[in-house]
């Protein structure tokens, strides 16, 4: 025993047990310490007092376990009591020892299996046991508790730790692909998706938002161009530094984001154990917390765009672009981040490769919308995601984005400064064709939201974009300035009744992402 | 009523301009290089954790997020890494106290071999196998 400058206050004592591989463990409950230790047979314990005092006479146990214990024992002190942890080359135990040393209760079997135990600890109200990737908990009754949410689609868990308060997790990462992290951490029962070690840096470039909104919370995921090449989620206004999302195998890329009003479906490209690019997803809370992530497409490989995603009142739809021919290929996902049924194939194979696409419910089934070398074209699919008619083309477009607005769709495409709005009916028709005639000239993407009776369609210019007001007829009710000085080239819109978010792109270096939040209407600060 | 009360609201709302406040940034973050794989011990320490990662420091917060490394370079045969009061004790052949908040180090008198060591604070109680 050391006291804390590393002085000896007692020179080591023999405890006259036969340790024959020296594999033990101690633990503190702040004041008296118990060792623990396999003899070479059976699991002992024994009671230390502060000045490190063995108390022979009451206090050794051994525990009643099985002979030829395996791996070390481990001790974690909480709650008055202690508990041991140790594996006999068949199955995992603990046992709780009571404060003076005594072993309470039968030992407790964690895992039936050849599970090691690789940590203990007391989390401030019960104790945690990491074995075999799992986690377990146990009250200080010796009940086991609700373990911390499984999630399957995450690498074992290598070793937790507590503070008391806070309990962390630390998961494996395959690195298969590419340079990546080997370790990540997060909350125990949540998903570890920070790069273990790894501290921020600045100056990163980032971009490609995709934005959604709740009155909740609003969100824009994008991809950082960091060493890790991560898809992050950054919160508006902000709430402190970005959340990446779930990491795989490295290699994250082009993130696209929908809502069902509450929670959010995030789909971005990542690899899978094959290394091969596949759409993930994984719904998010308003407060960040990621649920277990899915790979959505399960082929040879996706192409490297941005998937797209809509909610449609019940569940999402989900598409993407195939690596391997002009196609689209699709899947619908339930609101918790579930997919339902199986891929399938959302377009014809098209002659020539296919741009910029997106999805959106029509009342009917779904329509999306892409471009086709300078054309804009419509394909409609039922609720089941099968197509019901061939694809039709719009006009000429180099940009366009379909939407719905829990009444009606409507596809808005543009080639250079002209705009078009085109109505499509519960079935896939499109119903009638408006020229858009904006005042000031508006270029890009239109991205689209419908927010109290109107289309809000954004666009860019020389130094700058707007927003464009649009009603269901196709008349301009007006142009907002969003950004001013700034050289954007993708300018995304989502919106609540009350709030309004746009994020945008910068094309100059360093790539970065400026948002802008419109300022709540007077209505609302007069309540 | 209620439904008066909301088509004036809603109306109020329509008819108010989208007045847009100024852009901001977001965060041009991005994670560093992860440090070098090696043996990794994980304890509490104050509000957050304290990590030896291989040959790498780090000081974490409660959440996980390193908020600041270095590399050592008496981390060889480390037995064990205990809070110590306000410190964390590596304690090895060669042991030393690290201040979590800077991560500066101080050597500790302190030898052990393989063994498991537990601070109650005050004390350090190591238990080890005898040759």
């Amino acid at each position: 025993m050391w006291d804390r400058r590393g002085g000896v206050v007692s020179t080591p004592k023999p405890l006259f047990i036969p340790s024959p591989d020296g594999k033990g463990a101690i633990a503190t409950n702040g004041s008296e310490y118990l060792a623990v230790w396999n003899d070479g047979a059976i699991v002992r314990t024994v009671y230390l007092d502060p000045n490190g005092v063995a108390r022979w006479d009451s206090d050794l146990r051994a525990l009643d376990v099985p002979a030829f214990p395996g791996n070390a024992p481990l001790a974690a002190a909480g709650g008055g009591k202690y508990l041991v942890v140790w594996q006999d080359g068949k199955k995992l135990y603990a046992r709780f020892t009571g404060g003076d040393g005594r072993g309470q209760g039968a030992a407790i079997v964690l895992a039936s299996d050849s599970s090691a135990a690789s940590a203990v600890v007391w989390d401030g109200q019960a104790f945690a046991v990491a074995f075999g990737g799992r986690v377990a908990r146990i009250g200080l009754d010796g009940q086991p508790l609700d373990a911390p949410r499984a999630n399957d689609a995450e690498p074992p868990i290598e070793t937790i730790a507590s503070n008391g308060r806070a309990t962390v997790a630390v998961r494996g990462e395959t690195c298969a692909c590419a340079p990546c992290n080997n370790l990540r951490i997060g909350p125990l029962g949540g998903v570890a998706n920070i790069p273990f070690g790894a501290p921020e840096i600045a100056n990163n470039a980032i971009y490609w938002p995709a934005i959604a909104a709740t009155e909740e919370a609003a969100v824009v995921a994008y991809r950082g161009n960091d060493p890790q090449l991560r898809v992050r989620i950054a919160f508006i206004p902000s709430r402190g530094p970005s959340i990446t999302v779930p990491s795989s195998n490295g290699i994250q890329s082009l993130p696209a984001i929908a809502t069902d009003g509450k929670t959010f479906l995030v789909v971005w490209n990542d690899r899978n154990p094959s290394c091969k690019r596949q759409v993930r997803a994984a719904v998010m809370d308003a407060e960040g917390r990621f649920g277990p992530t899915v790979f959505l497409s399960n082929e040879d490989e996706v192409a490297g765009s941005a998937p797209a995603v809509a909610w449609n009142g019940s569940e999402y739809a989900v598409v993407w672009r195939h690596a391997s021919n002009r196609q689209l290929g699709g899947i619908r996902v339930s609101r918790s981040g579930v997919p339902i049924g199986a891929p399938t194939n959302v377009t014809a194979l098209m002659p020539s490769e296919v741009f910029d696409f997106s999805i959106a419910w029509m009342g009917g089934g779904w329509v999306i919308g892409f471009r086709q070398t300078y054309a804009y074209l419509i394909a409609r699919v039922g609720p089941d995601l099968r197509p019901l008619a061939p694809e039709t083309v719009l006009g000429s477009a180099q940009y366009g984005n379909v939407a719905w607005n829990g009444t009606e769709a409507v596809a808005f495409f543009r080639f250079d400064g002209d705009l078009k709005m085109v109505h499509i009916d519960a079935q896939g028709n499109a119903v009638s064709m408006t020229s858009i005639a904006l005042p000031v000239p508006m270029y890009d993407e239109p991205s689209i939201a419908w927010r109290n009776g109107e289309w809000l369609v954004t666009g860019t210019h020389s130094n700058g974009s707007r927003l464009a007001h649009i009603a269901a007829n196709g008349e301009v009710a007006g142009v907002t300035e969003v950004f001013a000085g700034v050289e954007p080239w993708i300018a995304r819109v989502a919106a609540t009744p009350s709030h309004v978010y746009v994020a945008s792109e910068i094309w100059n270096k360093p790539w970065t992402i400026v948002v802008s939040e419109s300022v709540p209407p007077r209505v609302r600060a007069m309540r | 009523m209620r439904w008066l009360t909301l088509l004036f609201l809603a109306a109020s709302l329509q008819a108010q301009p989208i007045v847009f406040g100024a852009p901001r940034s977001l965060p041009m973050t991005g994670f560093a290089q992860p440090p070098d794989p090696g043996r990794l011990s994980l304890t509490g320490s104050g509000d957050g954790f304290f990590a030896l990662y291989g040959t790498t420091m780090i000081r974490l917060d409660a959440g996980g997020r390193t908020l600041a490394r270095t590399l050592v370079s008496s981390a060889a045969d480390v037995a064990a890494v205990v809070p110590l009061g306000s410190d964390v004790l590596v304690a090895g052949r060669s042991s030393f106290l690290v201040d979590p908040e800077s991560l500066t180090t101080r050597t500790s008198p302190i030898a052990v071999s393989t063994s498991a060591v537990a601070s109650n604070g005050s004390t350090i109680v190591a238990v080890k196998k005898t040759p």
